[in-house]
């Protein structure tokens, strides 16, 4: 027979088993999933600091042209070490690639920061002609890409500068000084830099060209030294060579022209007598609609002529002088 | 009969600790997967008739890729609806660039969509099995 002591016992012995049969199995089980989660953890971490080496890796990526080969210079201007897996060639235009296969080259390269790296790419864009662009992959995964560059049989033109930046402006002010300035916002070349025109008449329009490399321009237009303001319109900043043109309109009201009235101011009737001198002068008058003054820059004396036997022994002649709207002045004693 | 029973119980609480061990592992594999699925578009360009665009891409990360959506439709539209379907593998490591040939739809400024999940998650039968592990990148078409 089994005492009441002995059932007790038991009961606790089996509830004790029944706890160590649980733990034994719970505890695994928790170390197990924490060492799973410290794995997930460190894979996180790993992935985070390959986004930041990714994002720290910088490229520079320039075309040049050293005898026949046609070249890029890549220059690791970041702090990492990095690892150029892949080089593009592609028409700016179409996107077309030059390589049926896609990439032109794909010889792994390795670059210590600091260091540069030339790859001949002459193979990739042989006799073509038109308007290219490189782009450089690293194994990171980043994209670096040239400037775009215009090539004549696959070879880059003598000239330092292949594009044309033409500047037009329309309606300028009659005497004032207008100067363009143009100043690279990238690597970007440009010869001249500025510009200055002086304007000799009311709503003159000028266009300017200036020899530009690939890359981005601001174009500033000033007044007489001071910046014209146009709004968003000045400066204006245009990426060469997707834009090659750029206009100021200082949109001012056209001016139209008006005729001088020309007034003679002579003695109604003059009698016959020999050696009798008459005087005339002429003098002209700025009608009051005209919309700006006039400077009278010259006089044609010939055009007095004096009929019925006499002659124009003297005629002297003023010019130079500003004319206002409304205003008469002589310019023809005679 | 105290023995028998305790047997039973260790045998559940065995069974029970190795399912969760194994749910465990299968989770935290997935979520690493998907934690290392990066998909490159290195150039892409349109078709002559403007129908399709060969869409280059490459893999930094470090499991194979399936690419189970590629299209291309204009930037700000909202993306077309099809089903997935399998339209090539990326190898890890930047290894290979691989070309996709994917539909095009609207006019331009263009952007290309693409959807890829880990290569040992992707079952061709049931292709959507996992997609919530499956990486959604999104590329201005340039030009």
């Amino acid at each position: 027979m089994t005492s009441r002591g002995d059932l007790g016992f038991s009961s606790v012995v089996a509830a004790v088993f029944t706890v160590v049969i649980v733990i034994a199995a719970l505890i695994p089980t928790l170390l197990y999933t924490q060492s799973l989660y410290s794995i997930l953890s460190s894979e996180i971490n790993e992935r985070r600091r390959f986004e930041i080496e990714r994002y720290s890796e910088k490229l520079d990526v320039f075309v040049l042209q050293i005898g026949n080969e046609l070249t890029l210079k890549v220059a690791n201007t970041g702090p990492i070490s990095l690892v150029v897996v892949r080089v593009w060639a592609y028409d700016v235009g179409t996107g077309a690639t030059f390589s049926p296969d896609g990439p032109c080259r794909i010889q792994p390269i390795a670059i210590n920061p600091g260091s540069e790296e030339l790859i001949d790419v002459s193979a990739c864009v042989s006799g073509y002609t038109g308007y290219v662009m490189f782009k450089v992959v690293t194994e990171r995964g980043r994209e670096f890409t040239s400037n775009v560059v215009g090539l004549r049989n696959g070879m880059l033109p003598l000239s330092q500068f292949p594009f044309t930046l033409t500047v037009s402006i329309l309606n300028m002010h009659r005497g004032k000084t207008y100067t363009v300035e143009v100043t690279p916002l990238d690597d970007g070349l440009v010869s001249p830099r500025t510009f200055t025109h002086k304007a000799t008449a009311s709503n003159e329009n000028v266009t300017v060209a200036f020899g530009t490399t690939a890359g981005t321009f601001n174009v500033t237009l000033y007044e007489n030294n001071r910046l014209v303001d146009l709004g968003d319109s000045n400066p204006q900043s245009v990426r060469v060579p997707d834009h090659t043109a750029v206009v100021f309109d200082l949109e001012r009201t056209v001016i139209t022209s008006v005729n001088l009235e020309v007034t003679i101011m002579a003695p109604r009737r003059v009698g016959y007598a020999e050696g009798r001198e008459v005087q005339v002068s002429v003098f002209v008058r700025l009608p009051s609609s005209a919309q700006e003054p006039v400077t009278i820059t010259s006089v044609q004396a010939n055009l007095l002529i004096a009929a019925g036997g006499g002659q124009v022994d003297e005629c002297s002649i003023v010019s130079g002088m500003d004319l206002y709207p409304n205003q008469m002045i002589l310019v023809a004693p005679a | 009969m105290a023995v028998a029973i305790g047997i039973v119980l260790m045998l559940v609480s065995h069974s029970w600790a190795a399912s969760v061990g194994t749910r465990s592992l299968d989770q935290t594999n997935k979520e690493i997967a998907q934690q290392w699925s990066l998909l490159l578009v290195e150039h892409a360009v349109l078709s002559d008739d403007g129908s399709n665009a060969t869409v280059y891409v490459s893999n930094p990360g470090k499991y194979e890729l399936v690419v189970l959506r590629c299209v291309v439709y204009p930037r700000g539209a909202p993306p077309p609806t099809f089903s997935f379907n399998e339209h090539g593998r990326v190898p890890p490591n930047m290894s290979l660039v691989v070309p996709l040939t994917c539909p095009v739809y609207g006019a331009r400024p263009f952007v290309i969509e693409l959807f890829a999940i880990p290569a040992h998650l992707y079952n061709p039968r049931e292709p959507s099995t996992n997609a919530q592990y499956g990486v959604t990148m999104k590329y201005d078409l340039e030009g």
